[in-house]
């Protein structure tokens, strides 16, 4: 696979919640390249719709939102996929697979009554229990091949993992599951998935796995739980990660761990990872590009050093202005992010933006490549200017 | 802490609970006047005539002050004498076993059914919330709580049984009682009928007994069940807006195993509590429901020893009621902290 | 000086009248609520009109010990008479004119209902927020005190109750209300602890508020709902209990105008006549609809409350 090939491709995503206060536009037509192998940071104020994006790429919008325009389409094994309008099965089948991603707040991610060890196999259980099974039946060969006297229960086994390599949801398999003392048969794929999960956790250098696999949620700090996070991100090696501000919720110093493990994991696992944050600093350690995000649109796209030196869109200018530095003060935007209810005509940022013209409130800039490799949504750049 | 410790604390905090509920109840005997009180102490009929109830008085000390009398009088409870009653011509305690198969068989039945209805109602009403069936079921259940439990026994009497002769009143039909109690070969291994009626081969027995159990199972379960169907769909619904769903859904999972798997385990946690609730709803109710449909059990017992004033015996039931639901709620405990992790290490 | 404390005040509630104003908007248009309003006005109408309605025989006033809550009856044959034009509900065992005993009943309904939720909240609430807010030996005290009622459940400990002060409507009320206090007591301590921590009380106390201010202007306020919710869903439920052990015969006596009571003296003819199995149908469906309906509108407005006062469900 080329390095340079798309994976990830939002163009003109729209997504609408209709909540009592009326219709929230809150992605008002996103567009967004991705390619392989690639950081991708998406930047922007709180509210900016940076979260909502990234469900919308996993078609998980929650009610009372829906996606209501445009199109994700995202590269596979077997070819490009419009996410939008495939159907729940095929979604399924991507979901945690070849996208995965990794939430915010650690702790509400888990769920507080099951296990780790538990909450990590079903990763395993949903996208790789072929091949569960199949080391399951390797092991079943080399207990017949002992010939001992539990020969006749190991033929049964061979006959339970088959079915279930097949057609997992098969009835049989389900009533055999519930009898007590007959569904002894499912320890030799629970011990097949344990390895996998203290193997996955070995990964991400969490230290004791085998004692953190059997701990609850509420038992770990908050970097370990970050961690166990990201490790059920990546159990299937997912060719797209999402990395929702995975480090906002935690402490400075487990922030430097955190991101000193995803630069790992970057390397090691060559994914593509959307990395989402409202942190520049981060996004200077980590990412390749970086997209700007305002009021439900991305408004600059471009590689790192590129919008550090030369931040094209007003807002990224006003954005990296603001940023402190000993001796100059501080030198915040005026104003204040626009409702989304009843947005602003035209560009959403006009009410804010110092260098606005006539054209700025009558009608929506579109994103255009205004330098190499730089886009930007502004009417300042492309065919007016 | 793990759950053995967490189960031992809570059976050590059972004693001062208990301590205390029976003071309550010695509490309430010291409203009566001596001779009333009297009941609490003999255990058989003969002991009670006027000429013995000043012995009585004396050898029970009845008028020394309180704390004495708390004492002697626990210490009776604590051997099992809960006095003589009146009413039933039996010692209390005796009366109270004697009576207590036939309640057991209509909550044994009842709680199952209003728990596993409940959960089931409350998960679609939340999976389906502010569609039809959600609507319904809510209406259904702010109606059954709202029906006062002697009307609507009374209603269902009227209706199935005198209108339809469909489900009758009673434990058992005259037929099958006499056999029951006459009959040499029939063993009444566990005093309930339905049990029984399978032990034994009569499965006649056994339809009876269930017969007449419609309709007094039918009038618990509609008024309970609002109980839980309530807290199940609450807590469903806040269940379902945890960031752990959406998790499980980026992970792929299908919508009934999120809903299965995740929520409906963290729902029930406080469902499980408010089954506590149900009990107390449930010893409550038999007072009634057993009076209107003449079913011989510990509320009927109740309710007549209270219209008598046969305080032995009311307050005799009443502690025996507060000792189960006690009980109860320690069960209750233990299941939530098996259900929730969070809480055994607290 | 008394204006501008007086502005203070209407500024700092600004915030608050706002939701106020938009919880009275929700629960004017929630279907729940309006159905749960609607029946409560309806029969507080009746309670009203009570006495206009169902007119006591004026004959009687001239007793020095009259009460309109004895219901009256024509004869003292015992089986019912099905409604006609003198007795629009019939009557029942007895020859109690089921009318008068109804409307008068509705008067009943009521103040059994709000004697007993209030005299409950009073006592209930003092304790409660006297006991979470100073915790310590106080709290544990009054909590081991109210752990000891919550042994029993609630009818049965009513019930002795009763049975030790004698059978009566008013020996009932105070029954439930010695049974209901430890649940309102409850509720607000755990309200009252949970809120106690919050950084606005902090900050208050910081400025120097007497615990009494404290107390009023934030704790008061935010732990509320959850007791407004019950208090609501109670009233409908004291009534139903009242009611019961009316049925059992230790609540009101034979003749007095309460709908429990009624029903317990249908008990008899619910069996209805050899040809007519439903001949007396009208002496127990008759005040238990009154019944069911009356605790059905407190239902439906303790639940429209519980749908709109929770802070953390609104605004959804």
């Amino acid at each position: 696979m080329t390095k340079n090939q798309e994976i990830l491709e939002l163009q003109d995503l729209i997504v609408n919640f209709y909540t009592y206060e009326g219709k929230v536009e809150a992605l008002d037509g996103v567009n967004l390249k991705m390619r392989e192998g690639e950081t991708l940071g998406l930047v922007g104020e709180t509210g900016c719709g940076k979260s909502v994006t990234s469900l919308a790429t996993l078609v998980l919008v929650p009610a009372p939102g829906k996606i209501e325009g445009g199109n994700a389409r995202f590269r596979t094994n077997h070819g490009i996929v419009d996410l939008t309008k495939q159907n729940d099965a095929t979604l399924r089948g991507i979901r945690g697979k070849d996208i995965a991603m990794i939430f915010q707040d650690p702790r509400s991610a888990l769920n507080p009554v099951y296990t780790v060890e538990n909450q990590l196999a079903e990763v395993f259980m949903h996208h790789r229990l072929h091949e569960m099974c199949q080391r399951s039946l390797d092991e079943i060969e080399k207990d017949l091949k002992k010939k001992s006297s539990k020969a006749f229960f190991y033929r049964m086994e061979k006959n339970f993992y088959q079915k279930m390599s097949k057609n997992p949801k098969a009835f049989s398999l389900r009533i055999v599951s519930r009898i007590p003392i007959v569904n002894r048969y499912q320890r030799r794929i629970k011990k097949e998935i344990r390895k996998e999960v203290v193997k996955t956790l070995k990964t991400l250098k969490i230290p004791d796995p085998e004692r953190v696999a059997d701990m609850y949620p509420h038992e770990l700090s908050g970097g370990m739980a970050q961690r166990v996070v990201i490790a059920m991100a990546l159990g299937c090696s997912p060719g797209l990660l999402i990395a929702d501000e995975p480090t906002t919720n935690l402490d400075v110093t487990i922030q430097a761990q955190i991101l000193e493990q995803v630069r790992e994991l970057k390397d090691k696992f060559e994914s593509s990872i959307l990395y989402i944050t409202h942190d520049l600093g981060v996004v200077a350690e980590v990412c390749d590009r970086v997209a700007v995000m305002y009021a439900g649109n991305v408004v600059e796209i471009a590689e790192v050093e590129e919008i550090f030196k030369h931040p094209l869109h007003p807002y990224t200018q006003a954005l990296l202005g603001s940023i402190p530095r000993p001796g100059k003060g501080f030198a915040p935007i005026e104003g204040e992010v626009p409702s989304l209810i009843a947005p602003p005509p035209g560009c959403r940022f006009n009410p804010r933006c110092q260098k606005g013209i006539e054209i700025c409130n009558q009608q929506k800039p579109k994103l255009i490549e205004a330098d190499k490799d730089h886009f930007v949504m502004c009417h300042l750049y492309g065919e007016g200017s | 802490m793990g759950l053995r410790t967490y189960i031992i604390r809570r059976l050590i905090l059972l004693v001062p609970t208990l301590i205390g509920a029976t003071l309550l109840i010695f509490a309430v005997t010291q409203l009566f006047d001596p001779v009333a009180r009297a009941t609490l102490y003999i255990t058989n009929v003969q002991q009670f005539t006027p000429e013995n109830v000043a012995s009585i008085i004396e050898k029970y000390g009845l008028n020394d002050p309180a704390y004495l009398q708390f004492g002697r009088w626990f210490s009776q409870v604590l051997q099992g004498n809960l006095g003589f009653s009146r009413t039933a011509r039996q010692p209390v305690f005796q009366a109270l076993i004697d009576r207590f198969p036939a309640t057991a068989e209509i909550v044994i039945i009842t709680a199952p059914i209003i728990i596993l209805l409940g959960i089931w109602l409350g998960v679609k009403s939340a999976v389906h919330h502010d569609k039809l069936v959600d609507h319904v079921t809510r209406t259904l259940s702010i109606v059954g709580w709202s029906l006062p439990s002697f009307w609507l026994s009374i209603i269902l009497i009227s209706i199935f049984y005198v209108g339809l002769g469909l489900f009758p009143t009673g434990r058992l039909s005259q037929v099958a009682q006499t056999f029951v109690l006459t009959d040499p070969s029939f063993i009444r291994y566990t005093k309930l009928n339905i049990v029984d009626g399978i032990l034994n081969g009569q499965l006649w027995i056994s339809v009876d007994a269930l017969r007449h159990l419609v309709l007094p199972v039918t009038v618990l379960t509609t008024i309970q069940i609002a109980l839980i169907v309530r807290i199940m769909r609450s807590s469903m619904l806040e269940a379902l807006n945890k960031g752990y769903i959406v998790a499980a859904r980026a992970k792929g999972l299908t919508s009934k195993e999120v809903v299965n798997k995740h929520a409906r385990k963290n729902a029930l946690i406080p469902t499980i509590t408010l089954s506590g609730l149900m009990v107390a709803g449930m010893l409550n109710g038999v007072v009634i429901t057993e009076t209107v449909y003449g079913i011989n059990g510990i509320g009927l017992f109740a309710a007549n020893s209270a219209l008598s004033l046969d305080i032995a015996a009311v307050l005799g039931f009443t502690l025996f009621a507060g000792i189960i639901f006690v009980v109860s709620n320690l069960i209750v405990d233990i299941m939530y902290a098996y259900l929730d992790p969070r809480i055994r290490l607290g | 000086m008394k204006s501008s404390r007086w502005q203070e005040f209407k500024a700092g509630m600004g915030p608050r009248t706002k939701e106020w104003k938009f919880m009275l908007s929700r629960l004017r248009k929630s279907p729940l609520s309006i159905a749960g309003m609607s029946i409560i006005i309806f029969y507080a109408v009746l309670a009203l009109l009570a006495p206009l309605l169902a007119p006591p025989n004026p004959s009687w006033a001239l007793y020095p010990s009259f009460d309109p809550f004895h219901i009256p009856r024509e004869s003292m044959a015992p089986v019912p008479a099905s409604p006609s034009a003198n007795h629009p509900f019939g009557t029942t065992e007895g020859q109690y004119d089921l009318y008068y005993g109804i409307m008068w009943g509705t008067i009943t309904a009521f103040r059994v209902g709000l004697w007993v939720v209030g005299a409950s909240l009073i006592i209930g609430l003092a304790i409660g927020i006297v006991a979470g807010y100073y915790g310590g030996v106080i709290d544990e005290l009054m909590m081991r005190f109210t752990d000891v009622i919550f042994a029993f459940p609630g009818l049965i400990l009513a019930m002795a109750l009763v049975a030790a002060l004698g059978a009566s409507l008013d020996n009932v009320m105070l029954a439930l209300v010695l049974v209901g206090w430890p649940g309102y007591t409850r509720l607000i301590r755990g309200e009252v602890l949970r809120v106690k921590q919050e950084d606005y009380v902090e900050a208050s106390k910081a400025a120097g508020a007497s615990d009494l201010r404290v107390i009023l202007r934030h704790i008061i306020p935010n732990a509320i709902y959850p007791v407004v919710i019950a208090a609501s869903l109670d009233t409908g439920a004291i009534v139903l209990s009242a009611a019961g052990l009316s049925f059992l015969g230790l609540g009101a006596g034979p003749d007095y105008a309460d709908w429990g009571q009624l029903i317990a003296r249908s008990q008899n003819w619910i069996f209805g006549t050899r040809t007519d199995p439903f001949a007396h149908w009208h002496t127990f469906v008759l005040p238990g609809v009154f019944i069911f309906i009356f605790v059905l509108g407190w239902n439906l407005l303790g639940d429209a409350f519980r749908d709109i006062l929770d802070p953390t469900l609104r605004r959804r």
